[in-house]
């Protein structure tokens, strides 16, 4: 197995066009193999940094690195996963067909390779039921795990990941939070993971970053209280509700 | 059986009241047959000349559907081109316009010169008003493909060519099959006024012309027994698109589920 991908910001600025400033001079580095979960107010510029990482996006000055075994390579066409707020399934393909799309894309699989990393992905994220199901038949929450299994098949290094579960209900999110992480884990993906629930933040996070308003500037950089692994008591655990508290007040402070 | 009655009953009884009023107004009121003939007439005029209004339906029914089928196949290939290269589609987009508001008549002639007197440039007039419907169709719905899908093209490393097969053009399907289904209707108007101009010719005579012969005449019910034909030709095609694109979307989309 490769080495865990390592991502740095470089004195980052992202301007859009009608000049509105999003990131400006974002210095930040994340650890190979951690879960970071960036936590800032809405319209602060999260979802432009993930753009930036995936390489979907280029910053107008300093430098946006992956380094992979101690190799620096610019983010385009990295070994990337991406999981949007929606799950972004392609409506006329089945689960299996949707989930296949990015080995299609990229064409260097046969027909059976591409066959067998389908079902362990959908078996991965715990369909291997539901594989030839249309995704207007599926559930929101069975909806994210297609989109998970997407962006896992083609054995991701670095996953991406944009308040994913925000419009799921409350069960089914603890449920895909407790998933995710351990998945992460054991694969060993680099994790960066947006979202603007505290709770959700504190629970999953090795290292939460809590960003201002527009444009993001870091204003707390925090460690988790608990060791790697996670469960479910944890959320009704004093430190829990200490760092809970931490994170708050760092995001009030920020200006949120 | 009670469930068909109740959809087609209401519009059955409907027509038999219409064509009862208007069998007996005519009478009634001795309107010449030359003007408004009874439906009993027009009955008549149909099994008369069955087997011309039955010749005359394969002609220009068969003239229409190679009018669509060069405008589907025509207007999809171009829409994907334009779609494709934008700035092809700043060029020609604008002329494109031009076979939407020419007028088929004016340009009739043109295609006699072309193409001789016949099907072929028939088929061409039906072709040119039935293809713009399907380049606006099918380019629009390229045009609104959900840009994270495409941002999630882009990640995958996607190139142009798939990202038109495996993105936009099945993205595309709904607004293509609409443009189909107002395409097929328009080339069966188109196919009946190109033979207004263009139809005479190898000795096969489509509705238009037998529309076009029956007025001359005077035989007004022969005209009608046409007219009925080629509003039957054009639902016909009409309900045969309609039909393939329920088939096609079907699977996922929320047009053809129900
Ligand atoms: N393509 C664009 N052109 C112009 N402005 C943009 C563009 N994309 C984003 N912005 C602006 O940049 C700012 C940051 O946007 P971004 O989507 O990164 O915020 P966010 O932190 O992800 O917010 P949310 O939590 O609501 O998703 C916002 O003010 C937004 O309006
Ligand atoms: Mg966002």
């Amino acid at each position: 197995m490769p080495g865990a991908i390592s991502l740095r910001f470089e004195r980052v600025d992202r301007r859009f066009d009608d000049g509105l400033v999003a990131i400006e001079g974002l210095d930040l580095t994340i650890d190979a193999g951690s879960f970071t979960v960036l936590l800032g107010p809405s319209g602060c510029g999260k979802s432009t940094l993930l753009r930036l990482a995936a390489g979907l996006d280029e910053p107008q000055s300093g430098r946006v690195v992956l380094a992979e075994d101690g190799v620096d390579r610019s983010p385009k066409g990295g070994p990337t996963g991406f999981v949007f707020q929606e799950a972004q399934l392609l409506p006329w393909r089945t689960l299996e067909a949707n989930v296949a799309l990015p080995l299609e894309l990229a064409g260097d699989t046969t027909a059976a390779e591409l066959h067998a990393r389908v079902d362990e992905a959908l078996r991965r994220v715990g369909l291997a039921g539901a594989a030839t199901r249309m995704p207007h038949e599926l559930s929101g929450g069975m909806k994210m795990r297609a989109s998970l299994a997407r962006a896992l098949v083609r054995a991701p290094r670095l996953f991406l990941l944009d308040e994913p579960f925000g419009a799921l209900d409350e069960l089914t999110r603890l449920r895909l939070d407790d998933e995710l992480r351990a998945l992460a884990k054991d694969l060993r993906i680099t994790v960066l993971f947006v979202t603007h629930s505290i709770q959700e933040a504190a629970y999953l996070a090795d290292r939460v970053i809590v960003f201002s308003p527009r444009p993001a500037r870091i204003v707390g950089d925090y460690a988790s209280p608990f060791a790697d692994v996670r469960h479910a008591d944890q959320r009704f655990s004093e430190p829990f509700a200490a760092f809970v508290g931490t994170l708050h007040d760092a995001l009030v402070r920020g200006g949120a | 059986m009670n469930r068909a009655m109740h959809h087609i009953g209401p519009p059955l009884v409907a027509l038999a009241l219409l064509l009862g009023t208007w069998e007996l107004l005519v009478r009634a009121l001795a309107v010449p047959a030359f003007l408004l003939p009874p439906p009993s007439a027009i009955a008549q005029a149909t099994a008369d000349n069955a087997s011309m209004l039955a010749n005359g339906l394969v002609q220009t029914g068969f003239t229409a559907v190679i009018g669509f089928l060069l405008s589907a196949l025509i207007g999809n290939l171009t829409a994907w081109l334009l779609g494709t290269f934008r700035i092809l589609e700043r060029a020609f987009y604008p002329y494109t316009l031009f076979l939407q508001t020419v007028p088929i008549v004016t340009v009739a002639p043109l295609l006699v010169l072309w193409f001789g007197s016949g099907t072929k440039a028939v088929a061409v007039a039906a072709f040119i008003v039935s293809v713009f419907p399907v380049i606006t169709g099918t380019l629009s719905g390229m045009r609104a493909v959900d840009p994270n899908l495409r941002d999630l093209f882009r990640l995958y490393g996607a190139g142009r060519l798939a990202v038109l097969a495996k993105l936009e053009i099945p993205a595309a399907l709904p607004q293509t099959v609409t443009g189909l289904r107002v395409a097929s209707g328009l080339a069966v108007i188109g196919t009946i006024v190109g033979e207004f101009v263009a139809g005479f010719a190898d000795g096969k005579p489509g509705l238009g012309i037998i529309v076009l012969t029956a007025y001359r005449q005077l035989k007004t019910d022969l005209l009608f027994a046409a007219v009925l034909g080629s509003s039957v030709l054009g639902l016909g095609l009409f309900a045969s698109v309609q039909l393939l694109g329920h088939h096609l979307l079907r699977r996922w989309h929320p047009s053809a589920r129900n």
